[in-house]
């Protein structure tokens, strides 16, 4: 108990720092925000506190902790939970009046307590499932943290950037093909596809879009909406015969190795002066893109730009440069199913408990020849109060 | 309109407040119970507000700093009303009305503009984590004004056995219990969403982490009275310091520690 409450305090220290230390930064921007410190927080891995051998050691001795608290609350629940009853008659009555014993057993069948009478003796008694709450808040955090960390080292991520109209396969056989990828044109950038799955036993998903908060769950993995970008893109003609192309930097299209255009990079912008010529600038969206490729062609080069829907010819192959494509980065989560029933099954043993342990405590009134007596594992001030106050009444 | 609601019920807060103190000042009973109508009719104002605001957003208005403020405010000023009439007593006011108006004029401080919901918002869990976020904070408000009532009232009678004292302690662990229960639901509604958004529960992004230490410091709270008997004074000054950490997660973290809740 005592030790259970020194993790938590020091998980709590080991937090504070994690939150006001930007983690996961290289060394120099320590030593440059941090001048004189950077050296103590990388030696205490402070950078990386969530990850570091003693946080992940508190974590452990939590787990530890809560399960020895929970074993051992266990015994004493049975022990308190098959007791209860001889124990709430065992209890020292105070005197009361006939009128007032009345009144009290009146209130309390009205609250629906539950009630057994020996030997003239009554006990009312309710919510006795609340003496398993503690435990089971317990049990629940331990398989929280427990089913947490199995989901966690369990899941297996792949980011893959797949290109509109082309699809992707999975070591496993799984083919993920990307039919469309649109963005919002809010303030916020909203990102979606339109994916087609087929697992490797050729069950298909159908055409399915996803988005932020909308994953799709096929085939024992998950397909999220990660990120995006965009690229060059062009269609190459060569005998009547038109294939589309995502470009990548230095990419250099030939069909003899010696001829053909080298893709340099491609530009949201430019600026074009009074003699006509094109200078590429950057921008924040790809309004007016501009593309700086270099033709090679009989051992001769030349660099310069070109603008989308220009198109080159070079050694009878020609290069038609389209609008800039933007494309999706899918992330393809695997993760065990169990683990993850499991965990949402600890999540909700934790809730539960907690409204078992807070507000389904359990309360005994033992009403008899003697008097009365409230009793149970936690005072219930309220019920005292409202007992009292009913007595005050008759007075 | 919206503005003209939303300022009706901060100056009825303003007079709910005002009247309820003149009236503990002079311990009028009338003057109370003018106090109790205007802070009903703060709370009619309120909720119209909250729910106009909602109509013209289509939306739970809940997605940014002012809509939470206001639904803080909101959430205080519903379980004022729930404990007034649970309790059948007046004293709450007293704690109650100043925390909902002092969160309300912190709302007033802020962009009142209706913005689009952002992608990443919309999500089924978006009102079980934020309606259950307003309950939590505001419980923890209330519990730590509890506090503050139970420390004025011991420095008059130097008695913890006394009941009203006694009553006040209770009060305040109840109000943290049912915090508790509601910020345990905030952080695993929480996971659940992120993993729908983000593909993983957990990032220590600082207002997670913030969250989980709010929840630590309540959890040794209840640890403490429950398994170690303390009660009285040492929780009450526990229930104040640990509203100071609340007040952190939900402004302090916004302001000064950027992260994936920052357009919260």
């Amino acid at each position: 108990m005592k030790f259970g409450m020194i993790l938590l305090a020091l998980i709590v220290v080991c937090s504070l720092f994690g939150s006001l230390i930007p983690q996961g930064q290289e060394a120099a921007y320590y030593a440059q925000q941090y001048p004189g410190l950077s050296g103590v927080i990388l030696a205490l891995s402070l950078d990386d506190v969530f990850s570091s051998w003693y946080f992940l050691l508190l974590l452990g001795l939590l787990c530890l902790n809560l399960l020895f608290c929970s074993v051992l609350r266990l015994k004493n629940t049975l022990s308190a939970r098959a007791s209860c009853i001889d124990r709430a008659f065992a209890r020292e009555c105070a005197p009361i009046s006939g009128k007032d014993a009345d009144r009290i057993e009146a209130f309390l069948k009205a609250r629906r307590f539950k009630a057994v009478e020996r030997d003239g003796q009554k006990v009312y008694y309710r919510n006795l499932a609340g003496y398993f709450g503690s435990f089971i808040t317990h049990l629940g955090l331990l398989l929280v943290l427990l089913f947490a960390a199995a989901a966690m080292y369990l899941s297996i991520y792949e980011d893959q950037v797949i290109f509109p109209g082309e699809s992707y396969t999975m070591a496993d056989g799984t083919v993920i093909a990307v039919d469309s990828f649109s963005m919002g044109d809010g303030e916020e950038l909203d990102y979606r596809s339109v994916l087609r799955v087929t697992d490797r036993h050729g069950a298909q998903s159908g055409p399915r879009e996803i988005s932020v908060n909308y994953p799709l769950s096929f085939g024992g993995h998950k397909y999220y909406q990660q990120s995006y970008g965009v690229t060059g893109y062009l269609t190459v003609t060569n005998e009547g015969v038109s294939s589309p192309i995502a470009l990548e930097n230095g990419m250099f299209l030939t069909l003899d190795g010696e001829n053909g255009v080298r893709y340099e990079a491609l530009f949201p912008d430019h600026k074009t002066d009074e003699d006509g010529k094109i200078t590429p600038v950057d921008g924040s969206d790809f309004a007016n893109p501009v593309y700086l490729v270099t033709v090679v062609e009989d051992g001769e080069s030349s660099t310069g730009v070109v603008m989308p829907g220009t198109t080159l010819a070079v050694d009878g192959v020609t290069y038609t440069f389209q609008d800039p494509m933007y494309f999706p980065q899918i992330r393809i989560k695997t993760v065990p199913a169990a683990a993850m029933a499991l965990l949402y099954t600890s999540f909700a043993l934790l809730v539960a408990g907690l409204y078992l342990c807070f507000f389904h405590v359990p309360a005994f009134v033992t009403v008899g020849r003697k008097g009365y007596a409230i009793s149970g594992p936690k005072a219930d001030v309220s019920l005292a109060a409202e007992i009292n106050n009913l007595r005050r009444t008759q007075c | 309109m919206l503005n003209i609601l939303f300022f009706a019920s901060l100056i009825a807060l303003l007079a709910a407040t005002v009247v309820e103190f003149v009236g503990i000042a002079f311990k009028k009973e009338k003057v109370k119970k003018a106090s109790w109508l205007l802070s009903l009719i703060s709370f009619a104002l309120l909720t119209g507000y909250v729910v106009a605001r909602g109509i013209v957003a289509g939306r739970l208005p809940l997605s940014n700093q002012f809509e939470f403020a206001t639904g803080f405010a909101w959430g205080i000023a519903l379980l004022h009303i729930v404990l007034r009439l649970w309790l059948k007593q007046d004293w709450i006011s007293a704690i109650a009305l100043p925390a909902a108006f002092l969160v309300l004029s912190y709302a007033a401080l802020l962009p009142r503009e209706i913005n689009e919901l952002m992608p990443a918002l919309k999500s089924a869990w978006f009102g079980l984590h934020i309606g259950t976020a307003v309950f939590a904070y505001a419980s923890f408000a209330i519990a730590g004004g509890v506090g503050i009532k139970y420390l004025a009232e011991f420095k008059k009678k130097k008695d913890e056995a006394d009941e009203h004292l006694l009553q006040l302690d209770f009060i305040a662990y109840r109000l943290v219990a049912f915090g508790f229960l509601m910020l345990t639901v905030v952080i695993l509604s929480g996971c659940l969403w992120a993993e729908q958004a983000w593909s993983t529960f957990w990032s220590w992004d600082p207002k997670e982490t913030w969250a989980l230490i709010t929840w630590i410091i309540y959890a040794i709270y209840l640890h403490q009275r429950m398994r170690k008997g303390w009660r009285g004074r040492k929780m009450a000054i526990f229930a104040i310091v640990a509203v100071v950490c609340v007040l952190f997660t939900f402004i302090g973290v916004n302001q000064l520690l950027p992260g994936l809740h920052s357009y919260a």
